[in-house]
């Protein structure tokens, strides 16, 4: 599968990047490729496997309340934090 | 001429299941907590940590796709939805996309389209030039219930949502508590002309009241109609309604690849629920609001209003039957419990739980009036009494001396005073004027103090009138 230039500014488009023209252009190419290998991949014959319901089940976790961390851990590790609690984030476009 | 303008809606409500943790780890879920101290790594979307699904939560949503006639899915598959907001701290949503936990119900005459498991994102207040952003709600765990485009107004709409929320609360998957956010609607409204293809829908999101829904509804159905009226187009997008102007605006545009770039989630594998667990699940729910009004109506003979209005919660049906049973009169219980504990609960704000006169209490109240011990007037008193003070209803009748007089001597005496007293009364009845008698009748009931009983007061009045 071939990713061109504008396919890949698409993709850039939906993840909030930009790139100019040439390196779109490396883009598409570095794309291209990573496709290539999961084309590779096809051809490998899986016919007669089969998916077993026990072996790639998620696993559940009961119903039971666990402690939450501290409100000071949570800070810490914020960029910015009110004094009420709450994280400070710039505002954004539109809002 | 253009045919007549018609809407085509559809509903998506996100309900917030009834667990104790959060769907993909420990945190608490509960409503109102200090901002950001129900949160821990995974809530947070700190990188390296692991979800993991919540039993409890499944349970509820494969309830509610029973519930609701749907097929529900062995194997489902949970996906990430991809967009930036501050509100995500991961970046994405954990949802299901191609592969729900149910598909194909209905509720009434209401097609269901899919049930998914998703979570909740966190809180978002603008403040000055920057955002306070609280993931305590983070990770909540949701359903979303997605109609097909099966409403045609707002009133059906508003029907749906009342119904949704009665299977919800039965099931116990949801409080229902719409203040609180546990109940959102978001609603997708195109109009055409009769006949005509479907128009460009339009989606106005996170109505958080049923009036809101309606209002919103009309609101949109009108500005379209307006619209398309005036040679213009409606734009695929998303609208936000304003409460205070009870009208909507545009939230942002749909156009412009809104693409979520969804794909299942690598943290989590598929959900499996095995048949048997289904079925399980599936003998467990409570018998739910439709079939038990259809039930009230054909076993205990009540009108469709009185069966509806009795099925509202689980409790109230509960409580219902419980006081039929026990009074083995179930129309007397239905008028009972329809007029007056409603009436006292709402005029008093009390739960039904918390509510002093219990189903016992009630039904041995209607036992007194059926058995003649009581009249109907001071019945209201007793029942009032009840509500008020908690006491047996026998205990009452003993304490305010409400027995009603069924000895004929009592009646007798109180009647010859009542003659005496009313001379000229008794003078015109006599005299043929049979109007009279209501009035007299009136008065012996006065002089008892309205214990008497209403038969034996006529007969032995007429008795003594036409001697």
């Amino acid at each position: 599968m071939k990713i061109d230039r504008d396919e890949a500014r698409r993709i850039a488009t939906l993840a909030h990047l930009e790139f100019d023209d040439p390196a779109l252009e490396r883009m598409a190419g570095e794309m291209t490729k990573i496709l290539s290998y999961i084309d590779q991949l096809r051809e490998v014959d899986v016919a007669g496997f089969q998916w077993s319901a026990a072996a790639d089940s998620t696993p559940l976790r009961d119903d039971v309340p666990r402690a939450p961390v501290t409100r000071d851990a949570v800070a810490a590790n914020a960029p910015a934090f009110s004094d009420d609690g709450h994280f400070v984030v710039p505002k954004g476009i539109g809002d | 001429m253009p045919g007549k303008w018609e809407a085509v809606i559809g509903l998506e409500v996100h309900a917030r299941l009834l667990t104790s943790t959060k769907i993909f780890c420990g945190c608490s879920p509960a409503f109102g907590a200090p901002p950001n101290t129900h949160v821990c790594p995974i809530c947070l979307g700190y990188p390296g940590s692991l979800p993991v699904l919540n039993r409890k939560a499944v349970e509820l949503a494969v309830r509610m796709g029973l519930a609701t006639d749907c097929e529900v899915h062995p194997r489902s598959v949970f996906a990430r939805k991809n967009y930036f907001y501050p509100d995500l701290p991961k970046g994405y949503q954990i949802s299901q996309f191609d592969r729900p936990i149910a598909t194909n119900g209905r509720i009434g005459d209401v097609r269901i389209r899919r049930i998914h498991m998703e979570e909740d994102a966190g809180k978002l207040m603008h403040h000055g030039d920057g955002s306070l952003v609280d993931l305590n709600r983070a990770g909540t765990p949701l359903v979303e219930i997605v109609t097909e485009p099966d409403l045609a107004n707002a009133d059906d709409a508003v029907a749906y949502l009342t119904r949704l929320r009665q299977v919800l609360m039965y099931t116990g998957a949801c409080d229902g508590n719409m203040e609180e956010g546990s109940l959102r609607c978001d609603a997708n409204v195109s109009v055409r002309r009769e006949g005509e293809e479907l128009g460009t829908r339009t989606e106005t999101k996170n109505l958080n009241s049923f009036r809101y829904v309606g209002r919103a509804i009309e609101h949109e159905i009108e500005r379209q109609i307006a619209v398309l009226e005036r040679g213009g187009k409606i734009d695929q997008e998303t609208r936000l309604y304003d409460v205070a102007t009870g009208e909507t605006r545009v939230m942002r545009s749909k156009e412009e690849a809104h693409d979520y770039r969804y794909f299942p989630d690598p943290d989590l594998l598929t959900l499996d629920v095995e048949p048997s667990q289904i079925e399980e699940i599936r003998r467990a729910l409570p018998e739910l609001p439709a079939p038990r009004a259809a039930r009230y109506q054909r076993d205990f003979g009540l009108s469709v209003k009185d069966a509806e209005a009795l099925v509202v919660t689980k409790a109230l049906a509960e409580y219902y039957e419980a006081v039929a049973a026990e009074a083995a009169n179930a129309k007397a219980a239905a008028n009972w419990v329809r007029n007056e504990v409603l009436r006292v609960l709402n005029e008093e704000k009390v739960e039904l739980e918390e509510y002093r006169v219990t189903p016992s209490m009630l039904a041995r109240l209607i036992k007194l009036i059926d058995s003649g011990a009581i009249g109907g007037k001071s019945a209201k008193e007793i029942f009032d009494d009840m509500s008020q003070s908690g006491e047996a209803p026998e205990t009452i009748v003993e304490r305010k001396g409400l027995s009603q007089i069924s000895d004929p001597s009592a009646i007798r005496e109180a009647a010859e005073r009542v003659i005496t007293a009313n001379a000229a009364q008794v003078e015109q009845y006599r005299g043929g004027k049979q109007q009279v008698f209501g009035f007299l009748v009136g008065q012996l009931m006065k002089e008892t103090r309205g214990k008497a009983k209403a038969e034996l007061a006529n007969a032995v009045l007429r008795e003594l009138l036409d001697r």
